[in-house]
């Protein structure tokens, strides 16, 4: 593994080394500031600097679901955006090194994270697609998508939580009505097609039985997208919040705005239910037992919205 | 007069979204092609919709039963009373039922006759 770790140091002279934190986790306070950074200098070096880069997760003891999907997708963004940008093959966009910490580097394995962001473009997100062992997938058509979701969906869980079907649909219906509305304007920019619609998602069933579904998407946010619709916007808590309430849309037609019922509902029909957690903008609300339990505002936004649900066992 | 079945899956195995810009199993196209040629037929005296011919594992998410049931009365203007009549949803979902009528009683409170 050493030399490994050497031949890939090797590839990175020609490229900027960015070193990843020893945790990439976004639900610790201090930990969400060193990923999201870690994130955007990622973002910054390839999308407006044209810069290729190699990632160091030498130092890097532990991801967390969340974060490792959100890697996932801006190294994907990146590697499938950077030959459009800056005529480069998307071979070379980002490069990245294994951690040295055995459990972290079995971690990064074993879960697919590594097979989901090695070097490779467009091809590559369709063999993820296709590979349903790996956890990780993006998608920009759920109506064609939908039915290998269910499929695959129902062969990692055996028991699939009641209504998460149903959520994932609103949850890609709001990614496609809302989130890239700057993609859609009459000036197309090189990635606009990529782009639209396009959502990242990990589903995995942990050894210990315990569910975890999560999709993002590098949208505007609920509260951009929600600030032309309310009179008195509040901070960027209070906007999700206020999307999360039965009925209200950025669209003032009867009959939208029921969207996030669906997706609240996984968590009020299961009795294995934990948590749904929606980070968006610089809020985040975590949702249970049909209340909000916590809210809090970053120092940093995620760019676009995160929607987590958690359950516990659910064949127990 | 005649009773006229609806089976979801010769619309769509997994009908998805609400317009058609969601994509072409979507809630207005199965509004607009198959419910209500059929409603505002005097012909037809019942109209049944089977909801369970859809894929395992699917279920059907707000937009696509609101645009389908909801727009009835929102855009199709057909009123509460003869939807009531002639509109029979067979599932063994009872929550499907609920939550189509209750897209039907709110629309028919925002748009009375």
């Amino acid at each position: 593994m050493k030399s490994s770790n050497k031949k890939n140091q090797k590839k990175a002279m020609d490229r900027l080394v960015i070193e990843a934190p020893e945790r990439l986790c976004i639900y610790d306070t201090q930990t969400f500031r060193d990923t999201i950074y870690f994130l955007n200098t990622l973002d910054y070096q390839v999308l407006v600097e044209h810069q290729c880069v190699h990632l160091d997760f030498s130092k890097t003891m532990y991801f967390s679901a969340a974060a490792a999907l959100m890697l996932f997708a801006k190294v994907t963004r990146c590697q499938c955006s950077g030959p459009l940008i800056f005529s480069v093959n998307p071979e070379n966009v980002v490069t990245a090194s294994l951690p040295i910490d055995e459990k972290a580097r079995e971690q990064m394995i074993n879960n697919g994270l590594w097979a989901a962001i090695r070097p490779g473009g467009q091809k590559k997100l369709d063999r993820l697609w296709d590979n349903w062992k790996n956890p990780y997938k993006s998608g920009s058509n759920p109506a064609a998508e939908i039915k290998d979701v269910i499929d695959m969906l129902q062969s990692r869980f055996v028991k699939l939580p009641n209504k998460l079907i149903a959520a994932l649909q609103e949850a890609y219906l709001n990614i496609a009505h809302h989130a890239y509305l700057n993609f859609k304007s009459e000036v197309k920019l090189p990635i606009s097609e990529f782009m639209i619609g396009r959502w990242w998602q990990y589903a995995q069933k942990n050894k210990d039985g315990s569910i975890g579904c999560i999709v993002y998407d590098m949208g505007s946010g609920i509260p951009s997208s929600i600030l032309s619709s309310v009179l008195f916007p509040g901070d960027d808590c209070e906007q999700i919040h206020y999307a999360m309430q039965s009925g209200n849309s950025r669209y003032d037609i009867q009959g939208r705005g029921m969207g996030f019922d669906n997706i609240k509902k996984p968590i009020e029909v299961n009795a294995s239910a934990e948590y749904l957690l929606v980070c968006s903008g610089y809020g985040r609300i975590f949702y249970n037992k049909g209340q909000e339990s916590e809210r809090r505002l970053q120092t940093l936004g995620i760019q676009g919205t995160l929607i987590e649900w958690s359950f516990g066992d659910t064949e127990k | 007069m005649t009773i006229e079945e609806v089976d979801m899956k010769t619309f769509s195995a997994t009908p998805y979204g609400r317009y058609s810009t969601d994509g072409p199993s979507n809630g207005e196209t199965f509004r607009t092609k198959r419910l209500t040629p059929l409603l505002k037929n005097p012909e037809v005296e019942e109209v049944r919709v089977y909801l369970d011919s859809v894929r395992p594992g699917y279920e059907y998410g707000s937009s696509f039963l609101e645009e389908s049931f909801g727009g009835l009365i929102r855009v199709e203007k057909i009123s509460y009373d003869l939807i009531m009549k002639k509109l029979r949803i067979i599932t063994s979902h009872e929550d499907y039922k609920l939550e189509i009528d209750g897209y039907l009683k709110k629309a028919a409170k925002r748009f009375p006759k």
